[in-house]
């Protein structure tokens, strides 16, 4: 590959310096964005991804090519608002550790989209936009 | 064609990243429709189209019994941390795949075991490669997707 800079730490002129491991291990090492409620769900922007399974209603498994080395990475999902979006409803994503389901493996997550209402209380529901973003250390 | 540089023993993640930078995504068609549980409905697996476009370049991607292994690792009781993360970046990489070459592959890659090494057995299939246009454009009564019955293992035969 061209282009290398080998560094222990970056230093600016006046905010102070940071040392690049905080820079590599603090990067994320896999995201995906999709949209929950198309037909099947494709992924729209992606790195180190290698598929998204369609479970169910709100209901996604996501692989990622590059294992990490082991099953205790970190894990953000997002999820757009569900339904119409009214004052009084919302949209909730879960991370499945296994509990009721399956728990995430070294290239594998399971997640999940609920829809908030005063009236019904919480349920799988497809929401748009939703974004996983994995950090941790890769195999 | 953008050519691969030489990529056996550079991390995984690195020549993914090369990759994303170097090559387009492709969105493939192809879905794979399985079952692995007689209660529950049909799953469907659906192409990473960068991790599509590695497949399709070469030299890029590892053999996929690299993660069957690191998965046998994985299954041990005592598992803790992967300690053969080196197979992914240090087996020679695979190929270039045809589109359909590289959906086998992901399905042996992320399609649970009981599905592909019994597809064929049974009654019933519990697995069906499609294209995106042949499965329903809604997501209306998504729970209740199944593989349809009228598809039978004499029909593949033929």
């Amino acid at each position: 590959m061209a282009g290398k800079i080998i560094a222990d730490t970056l230093e600016h002129s006046t905010a102070g310096s940071i040392a690049t491991n905080y820079v590599v291990n603090g990067s994320a090492k896999a995201y995906v964005q999709f949209d929950g409620n198309a037909g099947t769900p494709a992924a729209n922007k992606s790195l180190n991804h290698s598929s998204i399974t369609d479970i169910g209603i709100g209901d996604y498994s996501l692989a990622v090519a590059a294992a990490f080395d082991g099953v205790d990475y970190g894990v953000v999902i997002t999820g757009g608002r569900a339904g119409t979006g009214g004052a009084n409803e919302g949209g909730d994503m879960s991370l499945d550790t296994g509990s009721s389901g399956t728990a995430p493996t070294s290239t594998a997550t399971r997640i999940n989209s609920f829809r908030n209402t005063n009236s019904s209380g919480e349920y799988p529901y497809d929401v748009p936009n939703i974004t996983e973003v994995r950090y941790g250390d890769l195999a | 064609m953008t050519q691969t540089p030489e990529f056996k023993g550079t991390h995984l993640f690195d020549r993914l990243c090369w990759a994303k930078e170097n090559l387009e995504g492709v969105q493939s068609d192809y879905r794979v429709v399985y079952e692995d549980s007689v209660d529950e409905c049909a799953k469907i697996l659906v192409p990473d189209p960068n991790w599509m476009a590695c497949a399709l370049q070469g030299g890029i991607l590892p053999p996929v019994w690299v993660y069957h292994e690191l998965a046998k690792d994985e299954a041990q009781p005592d598992f803790k941390k992967h300690t053969r993360g080196y197979l992914l970046h240090n087996t020679e990489p695979v190929e270039a795949m045809t589109e359909e070459e590289a959906i086998e592959y992901l399905i042996l890659k992320d399609c649970p075991e009981s599905v592909w090494k019994t597809y064929n057995e049974g009654n019933r299939l519990k697995m069906v490669i499609c294209k995106k246009e042949q499965l329903p454009q809604t997501r209306e009564w998504r729970n209740a997707w199944k593989i349809s019955d009228a598809l039978s293992l004499t029909d593949l035969a033929a």
